[in-house]
């Protein structure tokens, strides 16, 4: 599987999976989702790999959530809600191996949420954490941010 | 939203006051506070973040892999319920997503003004 929403890489026995949208502040959509799925099984079963990192590309954002634009009422994958997202959050528990959340920006949202399912959290001072849900409902977390 | 690990899994983490606050208030939190929560269990500079992550791998590199999954499943089992809710949580959210209430959210954002969600209350 070749990847347009996130980048792979294998070095010194650990697995960084970034997710590499930037320009939305790493929001993902169904697609992000189905890619960082996919990347967690690779390094889950790959036995030269013993830890997974989990990323977001560039310096602002570690993950905001899903992408509202991707969607009008549903966002635009498979899934209960259109994103298969709980399928990438049990699969956060149940790769055998530790997966470490490197927050360099914004953990905001559904991106908060894949921070705290991981196993360990490691922040640079410019992290930031929260959750937005009732504040401007669901659908908009990651954008709320671009404002 | 993530009820389930969002909300109840996290409060294993930060504590029910915490999580609550954050879940409510819908504030944010810099490092060093997530850090004082137990959110996070380390802050390091901007510049040294890679090289910290990458001594926290080597680390993890040089434990036995089996003792250290089978440790993992072990933390996972006693938290395993929580699954559950966040499943029970996501079909919730898929009704709710389809409301006036939800609504009100997106339309008050691309309107650039704030959200009147208590008029669409049933």
């Amino acid at each position: 599987m070749s990847y347009e929403d996130i980048l792979y890489e294998e070095r010194n026995g650990a697995a960084w999976i970034t997710i590499n949208r930037p320009e939305v502040y790493n929001a993902f959509r169904g697609q992000t989702v189905e890619e960082m799925i996919h990347a967690m099984n690779e390094a889950a079963w790959n036995k030269e790999i013993g830890v997974i990192v989990l990323a977001g590309a560039g310096d602002k954002a570690f993950c905001t959530g899903g992408d509202q634009s991707a969607h009008d009422g549903q966002y635009d994958g498979r899934g209960i809600i259109g994103l298969p997202i709980d399928e990438l959050q049990s699969l956060i528990r149940d790769v055998p191996k530790p997966i470490i959340a490197r927050v360099q920006g914004f953990a905001i949202g559904g991106g908060n949420v894949l921070a705290t399912l991981c196993d360990f959290t490691i922040a640079s001072e410019k992290a930031q954490f929260g959750q937005v849900g009732p504040k401007v409902g669901p659908w908009i977390q990651g954008l709320v941010l671009l404002i | 939203m993530d009820p389930g690990f969002g909300t109840a899994y996290l409060a294993r983490i930060v504590g029910e006051k915490k999580a609550r606050e954050m879940w409510y208030l819908c504030r944010r939190y810099s490092a060093s506070e997530a850090e004082r929560m137990g959110l996070v269990n380390k802050v390091v500079s901007h510049e040294e973040l890679d090289a910290e992550v990458e001594r926290w791998c080597s680390e993890i590199m040089e434990k036995s892999p089996t003792a250290i999954s089978i440790a993992k499943k072990s933390f996972n089992l006693d938290s395993e319920n929580i699954r559950a809710i966040s499943s029970m949580g996501m079909q919730a959210l898929s009704l709710y997503y389809d409301t006036d209430e939800s609504r009100e959210g997106v339309a008050a954002f691309n309107e650039k003004r704030k959200p009147d969600f208590r008029k669409f209350t049933k």
